[in-house]
């Protein structure tokens, strides 16, 4: 059991780095676009679609983003009323946790709902690159997905400090989680 | 609908929300979906996607996380000490000394970015570090830091003015141009305060070796590879070889050259700083877009209107026209970003602008003023989030460090209404100039 | 009670195809006593440009105006107002409107939209940063592409095309980065481009149409009476619009002459030129079109 759900840890921490460095690969490459549009402008070459190119690598970089960056703590929040929980602290985080999941749920599903609806229309972008809108779209999805998984994730591990605390009630000291 | 109501039941949730510690972008998100849910019939899901999908691949945009990779650079290399070392000779007799690097940095960077984000990000990554590390008190250089950087928002170039001109037909050069003196008014106002503060509070700071003029010569040529830079990046703009957006772009090239030059970045430094640039990014991204969601779900209740509306029925003397206007600003700045309370307002605000006699021109410099507080006030403040990113200070913290900052900005308000040539000296000479 | 109805424009407030839809919205909420009262959010507050026509297929909206023209990816016959040389005034424009409108109609609703009216542009025109007295002079000098048609013009001018998003336009033509475009008019007098771009030469390539549409299935939950007095007032609307239009086209010319721009009738060479760039663009286009294009083009051709 142990070993099965390190292994799992294991995996998904995986899963949030690889996610990780595809969006600094995103980045790096809507770097090389927006530098090949500018020599080409130079050289009188035009680059159809450029800036609509460097959009998608953009918005694919932060969703693809999402979820190391949750992992390493980086997106912000006001911990001030979490923080003097004390004791009560696991449950403050088990309701974040709960609100964060159920809204990026709800991102997620949409994203993947909309996703398929481009797919099934025949979406086009109305700029110069005219890609196919699911192409673009599927990796948003995918981002809120991993972003979504990393909180239930996180949840889970929540529950876990919450129910040890609980277990310990008598004895314990305030309970802290890496958060 | 009862506007009140509603703007009651909206702050409930959003304090709900944000108060507990739910995650700022996703908060917003979740106060716009049951704002949507209960006060409109529209639909939630899809215009939740539209927005969050169009916002987060927006052109205009793509600057940020390159300014913010660049400053991720920067910081790894020995720029940034250079920077200090450089200018600490030149400061050493004013009050409050390196804590101005700060301003000046700000000023110089807002010239060469047009967001207060990227601004901050930037220089706020090199310089928190190297004062911290002077002895430097860091609820003042949290407080300067997202005061002057909102400057990247009035220095020309500014996606802000483009906003605005493109809405109310003003020329978006002129507009350009009208802000650079209040820009630099409003950094001397920002040097005052720590001069003051420099003066006040006595802080203990190392003092720096005195320094003959050449040796202060010598120590400045730290300074020309941080200068090139910018220059690089303005004369871009400026020369018409990039757009604005671009030369966010030639900004990372340049710092990835120096860098090279200076041998100081090795391979993992350089993947360092692009993961902290994807980190960094992708955090004020999804809040930008979580604003975007909860600016529409306004706009389909059509609060920020009924605020602007009700204030045109006062009918009110041109002066207490702006001190109701700014007073409707601040409000609404404090729970959407700034230039999307403009954009929701300007609608209703313009013939009322118009039959008081006010000039739009001088307006957009004012509105500016607003949307620069809006990067600061609590609930939903920008710069505070951003800040919050970069020193893991509590918001509280920083929201208390910057109120002196949101003061001044409120006397520059005022400087502009009393002396409007601040804003349109520059312009008019323009257009004698083009005659 | 009341259904309201949100009306997103991308265009400011004091634009003539806002103000156009705020008397619309005006005129429909009198006339079903207020049943239907239509928002209108100017200045692309609601939604962007690009985004209006998919928030009301998906009833973000229920009702939005955009060009249709922006849209040609998806289905060419969406561009055939945009076609150079084809419908180069408002008689002509009006006609192909006509003539189009069937075919359009049919498209929208398979794409759960109901289209109401239009509103013409003014002519477009090409802007340059000097003289331009034989198409020689164009050569190679900096061309405002926004779309894969104009891209195409520029090279067939012998210019270049650059691609320069509308929110820069007004520093790449201060800097020089765009030495010529293509416009109604009217973004040059709103950029306040005159400085940068002072000859202006009457092509009278194509005129751009706005299109006002509506949520289907709003549009069929809406009982008979109540729908005539929609495309009554609609009618009067595209009226309105098309008076408008060619009011615009004479205050432009004087507004942008007073504002230092030369305007040109274009010399006989260069409208030999345009020509040959009509003949050679309407071609493609026609090859691109398929069947129901190319009918559409002859019937229009015929009428002429
Ligand atoms: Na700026
Ligand atoms: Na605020």
């Amino acid at each position: 059991m142990n070993t099965i759900s390190s292994h799992m840890v294991g995996l998904l921490e995986k899963l949030y780095r690889g996610c990780g460095y595809l969006a600094a690969l995103c980045i790096f490459t809507m770097l090389v676009v927006i530098v090949v549009q500018v020599v080409m402008r130079w050289s009188g070459v035009t680059f159809p679609g450029a800036t609509n190119y460097a959009g998608y690598l953009m918005g694919a970089s932060i969703f693809l983003a999402a979820a190391y960056t949750f992992h390493e703590g980086g997106h912000i929040r006001v911990s001030l009323l979490v923080e003097r929980l004390g004791r009560l602290r696991p449950l403050g985080e088990q309701w974040c946790l709960l609100v964060a999941l159920s809204i990026n749920g709800f991102i997620t599903w949409h994203a993947f709902d909309a996703t398929y609806w481009s797919w099934r229309f025949g979406d086009v972008s109305s700029g110069q690159d005219a890609i196919a809108l699911w192409i673009p779209q599927s990796i948003f999805a995918f981002g809120s997905l991993v972003f979504t998984i990393s909180i239930l994730d996180h949840a889970i591990r929540s529950l876990a400090i919450l129910r040890s605390a609980c277990n310990h009630c008598r004895d314990s000291q305030p309970v802290r989680n890496n958060l | 609908m009862d506007f009140t109501e509603l703007a009651i039941a909206l702050l409930l949730i959003l304090f709900l929300l944000l108060g507990s510690g739910v995650w700022v972008a996703l908060s917003l998100v979740g106060v716009a979906i049951v704002c949507i849910a209960v006060f409109t019939g529209r639909p939630i899901g899809s215009s939740m996607y539209s927005t969050l999908w169009t916002s987060s691949t927006s052109w205009t945009l793509t600057a940020l996380p390159l300014f913010i990779w660049m400053g991720e650079i920067l910081y790894r290399t020995r720029l940034s000490e250079s920077l200090f070392r450089g200018l600490s000779p030149w400061l050493g007799w004013l009050p409050g000394r390196l804590m101005h690097t700060n301003i000046i940095g700000c000023t110089l960077f807002a010239a060469v970015s047009g967001s207060s984000a990227a601004t901050l990000t930037t220089v706020g990554k090199m310089s928190m570090p190297e004062l911290s590390k002077r002895g430097y008190s860091d609820f003042m250089s949290v407080g300067t830091l997202a005061g002057a950087s909102t400057l990247g928002l009035m220095i020309p170039p500014s996606l802000t003015m483009i906003v605005y001109g493109v809405i109310t037909n003003q020329s978006i050069p002129k507009l350009f141009i009208a802000g650079i003196i209040p820009g630099l008014v409003l950094a001397v106002m920002f040097m005052s305060y720590v001069v003051a503060w420099g003066i006040l509070k006595k802080p203990k700071i190392e003092e720096e070796q005195p320094m003959t003029m050449k040796q202060r010569l010598h120590e400045s040529r730290l300074l020309i590879p941080v200068a090139l830079l910018i220059i690089t990046v303005i004369g871009s703009m400026y020369s018409g070889l990039a757009t604005a957006t671009e030369a966010a772009a030639l900004g990372v090239v340049g710092a990835l050259l120096l860098a090279v030059i200076q041998r100081s970045l090795t391979f993992t430094a350089l993947m360092e700083s692009l993961m902290g640039a994807a980190k960094t990014s992708c955090m004020i991204a999804l809040i930008l877009a979580g604003a975007s969601f909860l600016t529409l779900a306004m706009g389909f209740t059509g609060l920020p209107r009924g605020l602007a509306e009700w204030v045109g029925g006062l009918d009110l003397s041109p002066f207490m026209l702006l001190i109701a206007l700014m007073f409707v600003y601040i409000v609404l700045g404090c729970f959407l970003d700034g230039i999307s309370a403009v954009v929701l307002t300007m609608a209703v605000v313009t013939p009322m602008l118009n039959e008081a006699g006010i000039d739009l021109l001088w307006f957009g410099i004012f509105v500016l003023v607003m949307v620069e507080m809006a990067q600061i006030t609590p609930p939903v403040g920008f710069n505070l989030f951003v800040m919050k990113g970069l020193t893991h200070y509590s918001l509280g913290f920083i929201a208390k460090a910057a109120a002196p900052m949101f003061l001044i900005m409120v006397l520059m308000a005022m400087l502009l209404i009393a002396f409007p040539d601040l804003a349109t000296f520059l312009p008019s000479y323009m257009n004698e100039a083009t005659m | 009670h009341a259904d309201v109805w949100d009306f997103p424009s991308p265009q400011p407030a004091n634009n003539y195809i806002s103000e156009n839809i705020s008397w619309f919205a005006d005129q429909v909420r009198e006339a079903t006593g207020g049943e239907l009262d239509l928002r209108v959010h100017p200045s692309g507050t609601l939604f962007p440009g690009d985004q209006i026509k998919r928030a009301v297929q998906r009833d973000q909206a229920q009702i939005g105006v955009h060009v249709l023209s922006a849209h040609q990816n998806e289905s060419i016959l969406f561009g055939i107002d945009s076609v150079p040389f084809l419908a180069n005034s408002f008689e002509e424009s009006a006609q192909l409107w006509e003539v189009t409108k069937p075919a359009l109609t049919e498209l929208m609703a398979e794409q759960n939209l109901q289209l109401l009216y239009h509103i013409p542009w003014p002519p477009q025109g090409l802007f340059f940063d000097r003289e331009i007295s034989s198409p020689e002079d164009a050569d190679g000098l900096k061309f405002r592409a926004y779309n894969t048609a104009t891209a195409r013009f520029a090279e067939l001018m012998g210019m270049t095309p650059t691609l320069i998003e509308e929110a820069e336009i007004s520093q790449a033509a201060a800097t020089g980065m765009v030495q010529s475009l293509i416009s109604s008019g009217d973004p040059v007098y709103n950029h306040q481009l005159w400085d940068y771009l002072p000859h202006f030469y009457d092509a009278q390539a194509w005129l751009v149409l706005s299109h006002v549409f509506v949520n289907k299935e709003r549009w069929d939950a809406l009982d008979e009476e109540t729908q005539q007095a929609v495309l009554d007032i609609s009618l009067q609307a595209e009226q309105r619009g098309e008076q408008q239009a060619k009011e615009l086209t004479e205050t432009l010319k004087s507004q942008l002459s007073e504002k230092g721009v030369s305007i040109h009738q274009p010399a006989e060479k260069l409208r030999e030129e345009f020509d040959r760039i009509g003949e050679e663009m309407q071609e493609e286009w026609l090859e691109k079109a398929g069947d129901q294009g190319r009918q559409l083009v002859e019937e229009y051709r015929a009428q002429q």
